[in-house]
């Protein structure tokens, strides 16, 4: 088993007032040891909510189904919620998209960075976890750790708040990190600092990566591989250089002609057109049929994921016609 | 916050209170009648007593200089003379006091008892029976006139089930002295448990008529911040971190949560005082509110006056209160 | 930028009125629309009180004097809840009761929206001066707590249906006046404002046809969920004895006309609080049920 996180057909739906909203709707994904991956899709296509789902941080009335989700070869669908907790923060940590809302206002760093240690090792004495507090503030580059310590996360800068939120995180030296939108609350400038941090402590601490982004760019520098989501479901993944080189899926290849490219600073950027489908009303067929310059009579039925090679597959009819 | 910030507030609240003093200061002015006439009622007072009544209570002066007078006057203390009683109002006013503090504290514990622990679980179990209960009975505590719910309380516990007294704060014989005014306090340091139990049993029904409204609105604010905080990125993040869900709930949502039901409960405990005259009336309970009732069919007006002015400064420091507990309480705010 | 979400201009529409959708979700809430309809009954009951009355209300019987209701030993068919202790028939006066708390709730509400409105208006559109002086005497207004302005205006003014309306209104515009002079700085910054200034259009003009047509709803919302307040505290002052004048009928001096013979006639005090509760409980609901479908921001 080559995989450190397997997910194979989840579904997460949630109950709305105009009806089932199918947030995520058959993924399968998997994360290998040591490797950077990169999530892909604009805001409602379920990559955050796949994340959230494999953690159980789905709230009702929100429903989770999978075939299966393994994480070290172990079935976290049929773990206890104590079994599940003692994964969440030990062995897959999150980042979420805005640190200002994601560290409690009413809690000091120390607080925050201290309980994740204890809920995990309990009975670790109060100095050596408030040291490995302060060690992991130093590791993320906070300077002046040991007094920053005792401040509120509204009187650090957005970018120090967010290497607090990543030193939360690899409290526990996890084995996976999923970084959510990690920079999409930042200036730009700040951007590839924290990109930067995550591509060190995954090295320093021979981590996997999720890193979960509406930027094509940002995936194209830094992650291995890519998986591009579209209405709930994954529609193409590959090595990121083949995928950029080469795109199969009408919507990658629209998401990469809509981006702007240094290669080809001339080249006009060409928005897709339409709108993204109505999540209460997702057809069975191809979700990108009605904004797809290819499309035929055959799209209209399901279409699964098609292996193109080893390591490359795409949910689209032209793969299974040329095969 | 800081010293400075501290007396910005403070200096704030002398035109509201300025303001106030001279609204209370109107409705007597422009009370039709003479008050004279309408203090001395039916005595036998001869023209000169009337005339020098009148210069004592500085009627013959012009309205601008009474206000001065009567502001000066209000600052120390000094109310004037209540006729009825025959004794300065504010010594009346001061007499009465603590019985109505006791009762609107004991209301607001009760309140908070009730409330917070109610609103919290109803956040965490949204949608499920006993949140659906708890909101059924936050409006129906919300739409009850405090007086009649006092009224069935008495049917159903003195006059039908014989086991509370109708009214009074202390039975005949379990009287103790009065040190401190309060009457739970007094009994407990006079060594008689007895008596504390008698005033307890007095205590308990003003008390939960007082707090029902009052905890109504306390649950709905601690449901309503509960669920607020519940959905917050924070939430999912301590979650993320594999935290236990008491703590997540018990800590993380909680103390943010609090924030705002802190605040209305010390706003609303000044509302208590208003509501305390009709609550005090039903249960014949010797405090300030049923004081200013009963002053107001003697037409002892400076007694009216008094009381108002002192329930609305009240009110106006309650709310500073509470607005400097919302700071103390919010690390946000604190700079 | 290079991201999806800039390729994609992801917007759905729905065509639809935003006013005809809020009056489906209220109507498509049954607890809200029950309750409406209870709120219409007692207008009803208000409005034809004296075809309702089995008895005349003010017609003292001393043979009558605290008569049970029908159903019990000693009632009488006709006298349905009993009587009180001048043998008046207390369903009866609870009826025409209804009167003078509907009628006092929806003059004081009304009275107070206007005025409170127009002040509202002023203050935020033109700012300045203006606003400085109704903000300071809101403050010092909201410095009296619950009910001690009305209860010190009656005990100067005396007792009566007028003085008890005006005690009423003197503090209760403040509310609606906040509320509007809040909405009112956020819509002078909006665009048809702007546009109407540039057009020339006058600031009477501005305030009444552009800006006050904006902020309806949130107005209504207050108005109608003050309503219940305010029917409260006239049941309040009446019970004190502060309200309207015996012998009408106010539901508060029913129930205290009754609270001297709590222990042989609990039919006195206890029918009418249960119709205030009612009333009260009905008006709270529907104005839940508004404010969800009108201005989501004030509820939960």
């Amino acid at each position: 088993m080559s995989e450190l996180l397997g997910i194979r057909g989840l579904r997460t739906t949630f109950p709305t007032r105009h009806g089932l909203v199918r947030a995520v709707d058959g993924v399968d994904l998997d994360v290998r040891p040591g490797e950077c991956l990169g999530v892909v899709g604009e805001s409602g296509s379920g990559k955050s909510v796949t994340f959230l789902s494999v953690l159980g941080l789905v709230r009702p009335p929100g429903r989770v189904e999978a075939e299966a989700i393994t994480f070290l070869g172990r079935n976290l669908l049929s773990l206890a919620p104590t079994e599940i907790r003692a994964i969440r923060g030990r062995d897959i940590a999150v980042t979420m998209q805005d640190a200002l809302t994601a560290l409690n206002p009413a809690f000091t760093v120390e607080t925050q960075i201290v309980e994740t240690i204890e809920a995990h090792e309990p009975g670790i004495a109060k100095g050596e976890a408030r040291a490995r507090a302060i060690e992991m503030l130093r590791l993320v580059g906070i300077p002046d750790a040991e007094r920053r310590l005792a401040a509120y996360p509204h009187q650090f800068s957005g970018g120090m708040r967010q290497r607090v939120m990543v030193a939360i995180a690899l409290a526990c030296r996890p084995k996976l990190l999923i970084a959510d939108e990690p920079t999409t609350a930042l200036d730009v400038t700040i951007q590839s600092q924290v990109l930067d941090l995550i591509d060190d402590m995954r090295s320093e601490l021979g981590m996997s990566v999720v890193l979960i982004t509406h930027d094509l760019g940002i995936v194209a520098e830094r992650c291995d591989r890519v998986a591009v989501m579209y209405a709930g479901q994954v529609v193409e993944t590959g090595p990121t250089a083949e995928v950029v080189a080469s795109p199969i899926h009408p919507y990658t290849q629209g998401l990469l002609r809509s981006m702007p490219s240094l290669a080809h600073l001339d080249a006009p950027l060409v928005p897709i057109d339409g709108t993204v489908p109505d999540p209460t009303r997702l057809s069975d067929g191809c979700r990108f049929l009605p904004r797809c310059p290819h499309a035929v009579e055959a799209c209209a039925r399901p279409i699964a994921l098609h292996a193109v090679s080893p390591d490359r597959a795409a949910r689209c009819v032209l793969v299974e016609v040329a095969q | 916050m800081s010293p400075l910030r501290l007396a910005e507030r403070l200096l704030q609240l002398i035109p509201v209170l300025l303001g106030i003093s001279v609204i209370v200061f109107a409705m007597m002015a422009l009370t039709p009648g003479d008050p004279v006439q309408i203090m001395l009622g039916d005595s036998l007072a001869d023209q000169a007593q009337r005339d020098s009544l009148r210069r004592d209570m500085g009627l013959d002066l012009p309205v601008v200089e009474r206000f001065f007078r009567f502001l000066g006057n209000a600052l120390t203390g000094n109310f004037g003379l209540s006729f009825f009683h025959r004794r300065p109002v504010m010594d009346v006013i001061l007499e009465r006091l603590p019985a109505t503090i006791e009762l609107t504290l004991v209301a607001m514990l009760i309140a908070i008892a009730v409330a917070v622990p109610l609103g919290v679980i109803a956040a965490v179990k949204r949608n499920s029976l006993l949140d659906r209960i708890a909101t059924v009975g936050s409006m129906l505590g919300v739409s009850m006139p405090g007086f009649w719910f006092g009224i069935l309380l008495i049917l159903l516990f003195a006059v039908n089930l014989h086991i509370l007294p109708v009214s009074g704060r202390i039975g005949f014989g379990y009287e103790v002295k009065m040190a401190t005014g309060f009457v739970l306090i007094d009994t407990l340091m006079a060594g008689r448990l007895d008596s504390f139990l008698d005033a307890l049993r007095h205590m308990l029904l003003p008390a939960v008529t007082l707090g029902l409204a009052m905890s109504a609105l306390l649950m709905r604010v601690t449901r309503t911040s509960m669920l607020e905080a519940l959905s917050q990125d924070y939430v999912t993040f301590a979650e993320a971190k594999g935290l236990s869900r008491l703590r997540v709930v018990g800590r993380h949502a909680l103390k943010n949560a609090l924030i705002p039901t802190v605040t209305v409960a010390a706003i609303e405990t000044g509302s208590l005082l208003g509501g305390n005259m009709i609550i005090e009336t039903v249960f014949g309970w010797p405090g300030l509110g049923r004081l200013v009732v009963e002053a107001i069919f003697s037409r002892n007006y400076p007694l009216v006056q008094a009381a108002v002015l002192i329930y609305a400064t009240t009110y106006v420091l309650l709310n500073f209160l509470a607005d400097l507990l919302y700071t103390v309480l919010n690390p946000k705010v604190r700079l | 930028m290079s991201s999806v979400d800039a390729a994609l201009p992801a917007a759905r529409s729905r065509e639809e009125s935003i006013l005809a959708g809020n009056l489906r979700d209220f109507l498509a809430n049954r607890m809200s629309v029950a309750a409406s309809l209870i709120c219409l009954a007692f207008c009803l009951i208000a409005i034809f009180a004296p075809m309702l009355a089995p008895q005349n209300p003010y017609e003292t019987d001393l043979l009558r004097r605290l008569q049970p209701p029908a159903w019990m030993d000693g009632g009488e068919r006709g006298f349905w809840l009993g009587c009180d202790a001048l043998g008046r028939d207390v369903l009866s006066r609870m009826i025409y009761g209804t009167r003078v708390s509907i009628m006092i709730g929806v003059a004081v509400v009304l009275l107070a929206t206007v005025i409170g409105t127009t002040l509202g208006l002023l203050a935020g559109y033109l700012r300045g001066p203006v606003d400085i002086v109704i903000a300071r005497v809101c403050d010092i207004l909201l410095g009296f707590p619950y009910l001690i302005f009305a209860i010190g205006l009656m005990a100067m003014m005396g007792p009566g249906l007028q003085n008890i309306i005006l005690a009423l209104c003197y503090k209760e515009w403040v509310l609606p006046c906040r509320v509007v002079r809040a909405e009112t700085l956020a819509a002078r910054e909006q665009d048809y404002v702007e546009a109407a200034r540039a057009l020339g259009a006058s600031r009477w003009h501005i305030m009444r046809r552009e800006i006050l047509p904006n902020i309806l709803s949130p107005v209504i919302v207050v108005a109608t969920f003050r309503m219940a307040y305010i029917i409260i505290a006239e049941a309040s002052l009446s019970f004190l004895g502060l309200g309207v004048q015996p012998p009408t009928a106010s539901w508060g001096s029913l129930v205290a006309d009754g609270r001297a013979f709590l222990l042989d006639a609990w039919w006195v005090s206890t029918f009418p609080g249960l119709a205030i509760l009612a009333l009260v409980l009905a008006i709270n609901v529907a104005s839940q049920g508004l404010r969800d479908a009108f201005d989501p921001r004030l509820s939960r």
